[in-house]
């Protein structure tokens, strides 16, 4: 009997992992393939902080209208990232926000910056559970990825292409 | 614009790869790096080749204004034997030499320090600044003199949480590395190196041979460095490395006094079998030099090769053993004699020059 992934809509879990907590109680957490990717676990890992991917399961699912694991900025997707360790702009970090959290928590132990800034900028925010932002209209996020798919077929990326057109048509068919 | 060429560059020492006397030469260089990225353009891999010959271009001419003595080498103009060579200087990266993209090092000498601006590396722009022994606080000094200036020509991406964004999500927040490397004979010797090094993990520090990423410590050099780079500011990181370096290389200093009391003949045997090898050798590796090579900078160090022995002073010594450190490299030998060299060729070019050095004699390279 397949159980429903905990961190996203995914019907089939297919990696499930468990960890004895401090008390000897044991946790256990159900994710589907795409979302091991997406966190960027490996088997051969460490056990992954099961604590910190649960606060994600409490995150409700958002807007299913644009791919979330597809960068609108660059048409980088999420499962690429896992194989290079390479973004593709800036954006990505805005547009992989949760994951992106999640990956800096696993390595440096903080996703709070504590450094310098440029100047003129303003002092770095406290650490927000969850940044406020509004979404984009759909008007607006069309006008982006269609700038994006003409740049990605002028540069000749056509992979990126592929996938921005792939966004177009899920935006589109999601009226 | 000064026109120099690498060939030119390689005639002249290191000092920021020189440390006689700082904890006994146990740290041979410190470095520091800050990388940065311009915010209005995508990291490499979703930059299109014009655009990256656009972003080097504009950027390089931002360096060479901030940077007084800056010198730019543009990659695509340097063939495989100036990149190898600048890699063996320490000045760029394996990956920014192997790179098929547009990108650029400018390089400037202030004093016995470095700096050495990698553009369109894994990020637009990797500022490092290397000098000799441990001393991180004045290299970060320096490197963010030059960041703030480049700020106020640039606008780097940033985000308000996350401070400064990278390619990777390993570089961001500071985006800053400070390493150092050290020279750990003693501590290999006695066995204890595993152990030393181990206990740095624990600390999310990382250790590598002497050439960065996943190369081999052929003469015993490793790198330290900070692993993580996000959660604290710059100083602590540099205070947290400084604090590991000065401890690692106590304990090397106290494995080489060890050495000296329990097993001096044991010592002495490696040091002038060393001696021996590289003062008689026709043929000399890579690998067999920087083997040797350590044991001589140990003997040196501990002051063990008598002067019947090599007849040259000790501060003189010193300067003798950096030079050996870099010129027989390979692609050195190669630029210097301005041809390819089959290895035999090489490993007999390499005996020669370190002869000529050990004997005080100006490094002169046979030319073909
Ligand atoms: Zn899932
Ligand atoms: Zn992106």
């Amino acid at each position: 009997m397949p159980c429903p992934c905990q961190l996203c809509p995914s019907p089939e879990a297919t990696v499930h992992l468990t960890e004895m907590a401090a008390d000897g109680s044991r946790q256990e957490l159900h994710l589907c393939r795409a979302c091991v990717v997406r966190l960027h676990l490996r088997p051969d890992q460490e056990a992954p902080d099961l604590a910190l991917l649960r606060q994600q399961t409490a995150t409700p699912a958002e807007d299913p209208v644009v791919s979330p694991l597809l960068c609108e900025a660059c048409g980088l997707d999420l499962a690429s990232y896992a194989e290079t360790n390479l973004f593709g702009c800036p954006q990505c970090y805005e547009s992989f926000d949760t994951a992106v959290i999640a990956l800096l928590e696993r390595y440096h132990g903080s996703s709070t910056h504590q450094g310098r800034q440029p100047l003129g900028s303003p002092p770095p925010a406290p650490a927000p559970v969850k940044r406020p932002r509004g979404r984009p209209t759909k008007a607006a996020r069309r006008a982006t990825l269609e700038a994006r798919l003409k740049e990605a077929v002028d540069e000749e990326r056509f992979e990126d292409a592929a996938r921005l057109r792939d966004a177009l048509k899920v935006l589109e068919g999601n009226s | 614009m000064t026109l120099v060429r690498v060939a030119d560059l390689l005639n002249r020492p290191c000092p920021w790869l020189s440390s006689p006397g700082t904890e006994g030469a146990v740290v041979v260089s410190s470095r520091i790096r800050l990388a940065r990225t311009w915010a209005d353009y995508p990291f490499h891999r979703k930059l299109s080749r014009a655009r990256q010959e656009e972003l080097t271009s504009r950027l390089v001419e931002h360096l060479l204004s901030v940077i007084p003595e800056g010198v730019a080498f543009p990659m695509g103009g340097l063939d495989e034997f100036e990149r190898a060579a600048l890699v063996e200087r320490q000045v760029i990266s394996r990956e920014l030499a192997a790179a098929k993209r547009p990108g650029a090092v400018v390089l400037a000498e202030e004093r016995d320090l470095v700096v050495a601006a990698m553009v369109n590396e894994e990020d637009h722009l990797r500022l490092q600044v290397i000098g000799p022994g441990l001393n991180l606080s004045r290299l970060l000094e320096r490197a963010v003199a030059i960041d703030q200036a480049m700020e106020k020509r640039v606008p780097w991406s940033t985000h308000p949480r996350l401070g400064y964004l990278t390619a990777c999500h390993t570089n961001v927040g500071t985006a800053l590395r400070a390493s150092c490397m050290l020279h750990l004979p003693a501590l290999a010797e006695i066995g204890e190196l595993k152990q030393v090094l181990r206990a740095l993990n624990v600390l999310h520090l990382a250790v590598r041979g002497d050439h960065g990423e996943g190369s081999e410590a052929a003469g015993h050099c490793y790198q330290i460095s900070n692993a993580r780079s996000l959660g604290h500011d710059e100083g602590w990181f540099a205070v947290s490395i400084h604090e590991a370096v000065g401890r690692v290389a106590q304990a090397e200093l106290l494995a080489r006094r060890q050495m000296l009391a329990k097993a001096r003949s044991r010592l002495e045997d490696k040091v002038f079998r060393a001696w021996g090898l590289l003062s008689t050798a026709r043929r000399l590796t890579t690998e067999e030099l920087a083997g040797e090579l350590s044991w001589l900078r140990l003997g040196t160090a501990l002051d063990v090769l008598d002067q019947g022995t090599w007849a040259i002073p000790t501060d003189r010594r010193w300067r003798i053993l950096d030079q050996l450190a870099l010129l027989p490299q390979p692609a050195h030998l190669q630029v210097r004699s301005g041809t390819a060299l089959d290895a035999p060729v090489r490993d007999e070019h390499r005996a020669h020059l370190v002869r000529a050095l050990l004997a005080g004699r100006s490094p002169d390279v046979p030319r073909n």
